[in-house]
């Protein structure tokens, strides 16, 4: 099982830890049905049931295109940034950092502040051009300037893809976890999370999803707190206690306190840390969210709560699983045949539940589990409505139909690609059930970082790029990624069952992305197409709006 | 058309040059802090791991590593703060100005 696994191959499994606190639990192992658990399966009943009372209320209220796509940017910054951190403290970064502390120690820690580390900089260089340029999709930016059609098929594939591998990931955490918390059958654990979905994005379109994100980042930010809190009281609220304890506890002693395997292995770790960091920037799910506040002053306010809040969340599930090691290591009650050196039950992403468990008893637990089931729902939620706006947005309305359409047609189109999506996802979640899909968040940010990102920030802030240029870095930053994920040892060994791999790193952001942007600027500047002229002609007055806002009064209303 | 005459307004007006210049440098200044600190605790931790395995005062459990994490991420926090307090005070005022100007 995974505690086993993480001991024998440190390097490695502590990849896949670190790609299920990506995203989902992905690598939860064999589980096991367990019994039904009624305090949990009460408490997300509840949760269901004012979720759907608030997607009726937000129904009532969408009725414009811009209304479903941005809630009718109405949105406040203090609320978006609360959704923000919602999207991004998914069930695997409270599982799998916790985790990741627990049988790695210090070396959470870094993994923790890396993951953090792009919001402030999304801050300073994007927040308040995302706002000023964007109207519905990241389309709309890199379109601005640039020729529609392709662009626009290139933004939507980039955006489908990284909407499509995260989607099953979350599915696949969805089923596993409901599965060994609440009793429930994967197949209908990951039947129910598509239906609520659907149900969710089509009647309440961003209205709705806005509010299940920010429901579940409240609740999932208390019961934290509520946990923390009742954990540092078993060292009396001394850190150095706590640190004494696991020390004391850890059978490699305050080693397990110090840096350790996560830096033995240097371009790995790096790589790891920019896909992380641009990655977050380019996942269309995210960047959405920018759309929804009325102007880039709410825009900035909103990174400086998600910020806050992140920050705040993944300090206290670092400290959560270096306490664990104190609270947890020393239980036979939470080992498979109660031996201390064996498995822990449930598998090795299990630890921030055995935690709940051992500090607040069965209510905690039942109270967690419901949480980490809203958080999985409430994620793959906003990934359907990006995907789908990608579809019915850029593909139907803006490349099929030339922009004549209106807006009920569009809206209907995206409930359509709604649907479609959930199905998708259902039948992915079903079929990817008993694989190793680790991978698949290394291959979600991978192409977030080295095909969307590098198209879009050059779109906002260089002159000189030409259509044929992000055409180029595009593609080729979504191949070359694809590719390298493909010869990594997540996949080329431990999917395909090669004893070598090809590409050394799990994560190919450090080199996908460099070389997106080198190809954007080579065939930029080689560019002698006809249009080239008026594509950088046009640059002037994008930046002015991006830089004052101008015109978006205006965007807003449409 | 009206819209484009105000945004070659906006565009020829030396304030609004101004107004970029600053916000560019003040954003490249943090992002660099940001990332900088960033990567030499990554780097040191690579590098130099027993420095960061220094206990905080003699006999601590506890090590510099976790306090040096801790303090980035508040910092961090506490950097976009700074952005967002000059954006309010002075980008945004400016901003304001140079709109009002090109609308005359």
């Amino acid at each position: 099982m995974k505690a086993n696994a993480l001991k024998k191959i440190p390097f490695a499994a502590l990849l896949a830890a670190s790609n299920a606190a990506l995203a989902a639990p992905a690598a939860i192992g064999a589980v096991e049905k367990q019994s039904i658990n009624m305090t949990a399966v009460g408490m997300f009943l509840f949760f269901v049931v004012v979720t759907l009372g608030i997607t009726w209320w937000a129904a009532k209220r969408t009725k414009s295109a811009a209304d479903f796509y941005t809630a009718g940017g109405g949105i406040s910054g203090f609320q978006n940034g609360l959704a923000i951190a919602g999207d991004y403290m998914s069930a695997g970064t409270l599982l799998g950092i916790a985790s990741l502390a627990y049988f790695k120690g210090y070396d959470a820690m870094p993994f923790a502040v890396g993951f953090f580390i792009g919001w402030p900089v999304i801050l300073f260089l994007l927040a308040e051009r995302l706002r000023n340029l964007g109207r519905f999709t990241v389309a709309d930016i890199v379109s601005f300037r640039l020729d529609e059609t392709r662009m626009r098929i290139m933004t939507a594939a980039g955006s489908i893809t990284v909407v499509l591998f995260y989607m099953i990931v979350q599915m696949v955490g969805a089923g596993q976890l409901i599965q060994l918390l609440f009793g429930l059958d994967y197949v209908y654990a990951v039947l129910s999370v598509g239906a609520l979905m659907v149900v969710y994005v089509t009647f309440g379109g961003m209205t709705a999803t806005t509010w299940v994100q920010i429901i579940k980042a409240s609740l999932l930010l208390i019961g934290g707190t509520v946990m923390f809190v009742l954990t540092m009281a078993q060292f009396d609220f001394s850190f150095e206690g706590m640190f004494k304890a696991v020390g004391a506890a850890h059978k490699d002693g305050a080693a397990i306190l110090a840096p350790g395997m996560l830096l033995k292995d240097p371009i790995s770790t790096i790589s790891l840390s920019f896909g992380m960091m641009f990655g977050t920037a380019g996942l269309p799910h995210i960047l959405m969210r920018f759309f929804t506040v009325p102007d880039a002053k709410e825009a900035r306010r909103s990174v400086f709560y998600a910020t806050g809040f992140i920050g705040y969340f993944f300090l206290i599930v670092v400290a959560m699983g270096i306490a664990a090691i104190a609270i947890i290591g020393t239980n036979p009650q939470f080992f498979v045949g109660g031996k201390l050196d064996g498995a822990l039950i449930g598998g090795g992403n299990m630890v921030a539940m055995h935690l709940a468990n051992a500090v607040g008893g069965n209510l905690l637990l039942g109270f967690m589990s419901a949480v980490a089931f809203a958080t999985i729902l409430a994620v793959v939620s906003g990934l359907a409505l990006a995907g789908a706006s990608a579809v019915s947005h850029d593909i139907y309305a803006k490349v099929i139909r030339k922009g004549q359409v209106s807006g009920d047609d569009e809206m209907r189109v995206s409930k359509i690609a709604t649907i479609g999506i959930g199905l998708l996802a259902v039948l992915l979640g079903i079929a990817c059930e008993k694989m190793n899909i680790a991978f698949m968040t290394a291959l979600a940010f991978g192409v977030a970082a080295s095909a969307n990102f590098p198209v879009l920030v050059l779109a906002m802030s260089w002159k000189g790029l030409t259509t044929r240029g992000a055409l180029w870095g595009g593609f080729s930053g979504l191949i070359v990624a694809v590719v390298l994920v493909v010869l990594s040892p997540a996949v080329w060994k431990t999917v395909l069952g090669n004893p070598q791999a090809i590409f050394p790193y799990d994560h190919p952001a450090l080199f996908s992305m460099p070389l997106a942007f080198l190809v954007c600027y080579v065939v930029s500047i080689l560019d002698r197409s006809s249009t080239v002229q008026s594509e950088r002609d046009g640059y002037g007055p994008q930046f002015v709006r991006a830089q004052t806002g101008l015109g978006i009064a205006s965007a807003a209303q449409h | 058309m009206d819209d484009q005459r105000q945004l070659d307004r906006v565009y020829s007006n030396p304030k609004f040059a101004d107004l970029v210049n600053r916000r560019r440098r003040f954003a490249w200044i943090l992002t660099l802090a940001v990332l900088g600190s960033f990567f030499s605790y990554l780097m040191i931790g690579i590098a130099r791991p027993n420095w960061l395995a220094i206990p905080l005062y003699a006999g601590a459990a506890t090590t510099i590593g976790y306090l040096l994490g801790a303090v980035l991420i508040a910092m961090a926090w506490i950097s976009t703060g700074i952005y967002i307090r000059r954006a309010n005070e002075e980008f945004d005022p400016l901003t304001e100005e140079i709109l009002r100007e090109s609308r005359k």
